[in-house]
């Protein structure tokens, strides 16, 4: 396969017009653009306060038919997350992975709460876990893969509750 | 499955034309992704800046490709994948074959990739025993109906719901005859029901990639149903299918490419999901893919390179040109004949296939320039095929009767007087024959135009005839 | 008058086809303040030859609009599309011949579409003509997206007593002429009329305007095949108050 990969970098120089590789000064400046990345044009629309950022992610994401409640502290998690089963007619059991901080929410206080952790399988309806960040630009979640937070978990189940601590919005992605 | 080719554009035409649900389906989903785009795009004043900066990116990225790709496939390997280089369709379908053969898989599972119907992979796979199932939905339904995609990004888009409810009740005969099925969620629950099983069922997981992220080593697909997602997560391996110019120099330059993509796509702010990936699962990961294979395609595209067809490379597959071409809308995407329709199909195609094949697209537009105007990469597309028709006039593909015609009116329009003599003459009788019901319902030079056509008759001596008179 | 010379580039669809849109174009341009002439050698501005991709007529036609032409303040041309092909194409044609590309770029600068350069250079904001009736203005596809001829004569018309304009669906959809196309493919050509002529009937107006004959022979042409009596009109008429002539594909009283 070297051969094919030869091929078409050749045929690439060839047809712009170049003999062999980038010289080495222009390699360097391509290298620095790869490298260390220059902030884009952002849309300006997350030019706000850090309160109405808070407001326009919920927003943007509503927009998209994502549902958003807001919790005070990691204490009102739980009852917050069983109001929502119940209101869905979801079972009370849910998959989640070992999250640093899904691990200092007091699920004791939903004691019928089945929680399995874990990565889900095809019988799983329900995961939880926390987003590493979010976009209030567009109302998106962030989300890290890794052993405190498996992908499968994000897609998997047909119900996905995520945890957001607010300090996590930012502005753009 | 009707198997249509590019060469028989025309007729494949005919045929689209005569089919009442193709106008159907092309009728509802018209407005839904024109207003949808110009919505999204009134939400966003930087919009226009943000064309150009896509625009820019991507020339840049294209005038260093090599250099891009290296760095790209230097990072792919540092992060434990592997990466495979395909010169042709066929190459590619060699090494995805080889790919599943090593691992003994049976069945592979697809998210939605256009090289992956470039190169015929669900053919190849089958071909092999290996079988292929589309993960997405709209994909699926075609696939269970023996079809080709039909549009870029929205695959099933030619069919009514009606013949996509007839089509699952065919396949899923487990279905209940008193089930509603004909709204997309139901579609969507049944489908998802079926796929998860075969989920969990195939070794290895094919998907195309939206960008190539040279910073990171990273493919980047968006979907939104989270299909594709889980085609590169559950299976053992993932091979992602990418052409050579998906490269971008680093994850700063994807997002301003995926600011314009969803909106010029679907009308989205953003997409449901935008999956990053890179590499194989590490040691201390629960999920993902054990084996990480990339396989970078050219078939054609570096002949593109350096010629007046390279801004097409720029494209980032968004489907508005088709989405606002009044040609695709009348009639839709298999009458291209090939993989990629509309606009940009008019213009890739050719370069891909060679214009003999192919050189029926870029001549079936009127230049009404609706596709240049939305596309989110300033791609000039009406010029691109215009340089098409160029070469086939140069190699003498253009049809004879034609090119006579055409060379017989510039040899009298170049001879100003012999053009004033011929039309002053012809166009007083043409308007005396006409002159009764100001219009003609045949003629026998203008057939093609009185098929459908009343042709208006001249209103009786010409213009430039009637001013040397007067002074 | 000082620098308002305007060579009148007729058109050859006008020409041939609609000589009152070339009348309706002098009158308007006069009472603008401009003298007018008509170059004699004049004949087609290169578009069917350009489109079909026969490169070498087509810049042995724009020479001849070059030199017969380029000695006027003005080239004012009664279509968008022959408008745009001078002013937007012929500059390409010549990129490699430095003594051609700078006389095609000097002809581009100040050739203009008649209506756009009524209000974008002679400062013109009403018309003074009569119309009684609803009209309906289709955008042809090469003034607008080539010179962003929108707003121009809508302005105008809204200048004329007793016209009502009423908006149509898609106006700025293309009709389907598409020069050759029309007749090479026919079939989607007449899709593509066919649903253009069905939002011109849904808009209930009396009258069709647009400002490029092609367009509007292929519009005119189907509503009369179906039998629908609508008057289809080049927008210069109306403005020139010319429109007690026939209609397009009308025949005359006498």
């Amino acid at each position: 396969m070297n051969n094919e990969r030869n091929n078409i970098i050749n045929n690439i120089r060839k047809s712009l017009g170049r003999a062999g590789p980038i010289c080495s000064e222009e390699a360097k400046e391509l290298n620095a653009r790869v490298n260390k990345p220059v902030r884009n044009l952002l849309p300006s629309r997350t030019e706000l306060p850090k309160n109405e950022l808070i407001n326009l992610f919920q927003k943007m994401a509503e927009d998209v038919f994502a549902t958003v409640e807001r919790v005070k502290n990691t204490d009102e998690i739980p009852d917050s997350l069983t109001d929502y089963l119940k209101k869905e007619n979801l079972p009370a059991q849910v998959v989640m992975s070992p999250d640093p901080y899904l691990d200092n929410t007091p699920w004791e206080k939903q004691p019928l709460l089945e929680i399995r952790k874990g990565i889900p399988n095809e019988q799983d309806m329900v995961s939880v876990t926390s987003a590493a960040g979010a976009v209030a630009e567009t109302g998106t979640l962030a989300m890290f893969s890794g052993p405190s937070h498996p992908s499968t978990l994000n897609f998997l189940p047909e119900t996905h509750v995520v945890v957001l601590p607010v300090d996590r919005i930012t502005k753009n992605y | 499955m009707t198997e249509s080719i590019p060469s028989q554009f025309k007729e494949n035409a005919v045929r689209q034309l005569a089919d009442e649900d193709l106008r159907q389906a092309l009728t509802k989903s018209k407005g839904h992704f024109t207003g949808g785009r110009q919505k999204s795009i009134d939400n966003l004043p930087e919009f226009e800046e943000l064309r150009d900066k896509a625009r820019d990116i991507k020339n840049h990225t294209i005038e260093n490709l090599d250099f891009y790709l290296e760095a790209y496939e230097k990072k792919v390997l540092s992060s434990g994948g592997h990466v495979h280089w395909a010169s042709t369709a066929k190459d590619a379908q060699e090494i995805v074959l080889n790919i599943c053969q090593t691992v003994g898989a049976t069945s592979v599972n697809k998210g939605k990739s256009m090289i992956g119907e470039e190169c015929d992979i669900n053919e190849a796979l089958e071909a092999a025993g290996i079988n292929a199932v589309e993960t997405d939905l709209g994909e699926y339904i075609i696939q269970i109906r023996n079809e080709r995609p039909s549009h870029i990004i929205a695959p099933a888009v030619h069919l009514t719901k009606a013949q996509v409810e007839e089509s699952f009740r065919e396949t899923h005969t487990h279905l209940d005859p008193e089930r509603v099925l004909d709204e997309p969620p139901t579609l969507l629950e049944e489908a998802r029901k079926v796929l998860r099983k075969k989920y969990f069922e195939a070794e290895v997981g094919i998907t195309g990639a939206n960008f190539l992220v040279a910073e990171t080593g990273s493919s980047i697909i968006v979907t939104n149903e989270g299909n594709g997602d889980l085609s590169q997560l559950l299976p053992r391996v993932h091979i992602v299918l990418a052409s050579i110019e998906k490269v971008v120099p680093n994850l700063e330059d994807a997002s301003t490419l995926l600011r314009v993509l969803a909106r010029s796509a679907t009308g989205q702010e953003f997409s449901v999901y935008t999956t990053i990936s890179t590499g194989p699962r590490r040691d201390e990961d629960l999920d993902g893919p054990e084996e990480y294979h990339v396989i970078l395609l050219d078939n054609g595209r570096t002949s593109m390179l350096g010629t007046e067809f390279q801004d097409m490379l720029r494209c980032i597959r968004c489907g508005a040109c088709m989405n606002h071409c009044p040609v695709y809308q009348s009639v839709g995407g298999h009458a291209y004949g090939w993989v990629y329709p509309g606009p940009m199909g008019a213009v890739l195609s050719p370069g891909l296939l060679g214009v003999d094949e192919a050189g029926h697209l870029p001549n079936a537009s009127t230049f009404c320039g609706r596709c240049e105007e939305v596309c989110p990469v300033h791609i000039p597309l009406p010029k691109m095929m215009r340089h098409w028709r160029e070469r086939e006039f140069e190699r003498h593909l253009t049809p004879n009767a034609y090119r006579k015609g055409i060379q017989l009116w510039s040899f009298i329009a170049l001879r100003p007087n012999l053009y004033k003599r011929l039309t002053s003459f012809h166009i007083r009788i043409l308007g005396w024959i006409g002159r009764r019901r100001g219009r003609f319902s045949s003629l026998p030079m203008a057939k093609g135009w009185t098929k459908y056509r009343d042709l208006p008759a001249p209103e009786g001596k010409t213009f430039q005839k009637q001013w040397s008179e007067r002074s | 008058m000082k620098n308002n010379r305007v060579a009148l580039f007729i058109t050859c669809l006008v020409d041939l086809f609609r000589p009152t849109v070339g009348f309706a174009s002098i009158k308007l341009l006069e009472e603008a303040g401009c003298e007018v002439v008509v170059p004699r050698q004049q004949t087609c501005c290169g578009q069917p030859a350009y489109n079909t991709g026969d490169r070498a007529d087509t810049i042995s036609i724009a020479k001849q609009v070059i030199v017969e032409f380029e000695d006027y303040d003005y080239i004012i041309v009664p279509s968008g599309s022959c408008a745009g092909m001078i002013s937007k194409h012929y500059p390409a044609l010549f990129s490699q011949d430095s003594n051609w590309l700078d006389r095609a770029n000097r002809l581009s600068k100040k050739t203009y579409e008649l209506i756009s350069f009524l209000t974008d250079i002679m400062g013109v904001d009403s018309v003074d003509s009569e119309f009684q009736g609803t009209v309906t203005y289709h955008d042809a596809c090469s003034g607008l997206r080539e010179l962003s001829i929108h707003d121009q004569p809508r302005r105008l018309l809204s200048s004329i007593d007793g016209l009502h304009l009423r908006e149509l669906d898609d106006a700025n959809v293309c009709c389907g002429f598409g020069g050759t196309f029309c007749v090479k493919y026919a079939d989607i050509s007449n899709r593509m009329v066919e649903t253009k002529a069905e939002q011109v009937i849904a808009t209930g107006a009396d009258t069709l305007l647009a400002g490029d004959l092609g367009c509007l022979l292929n519009m005119a042409g189907k509503l009369q095949r179906d039998g629908v009596e609508l008057n289809v009109r080049h927008v210069a008429e109306v403005l020139a108050g010319m429109a007690d002539k026939p209609a397009i594909g009308v025949p005359s009283k006498d």
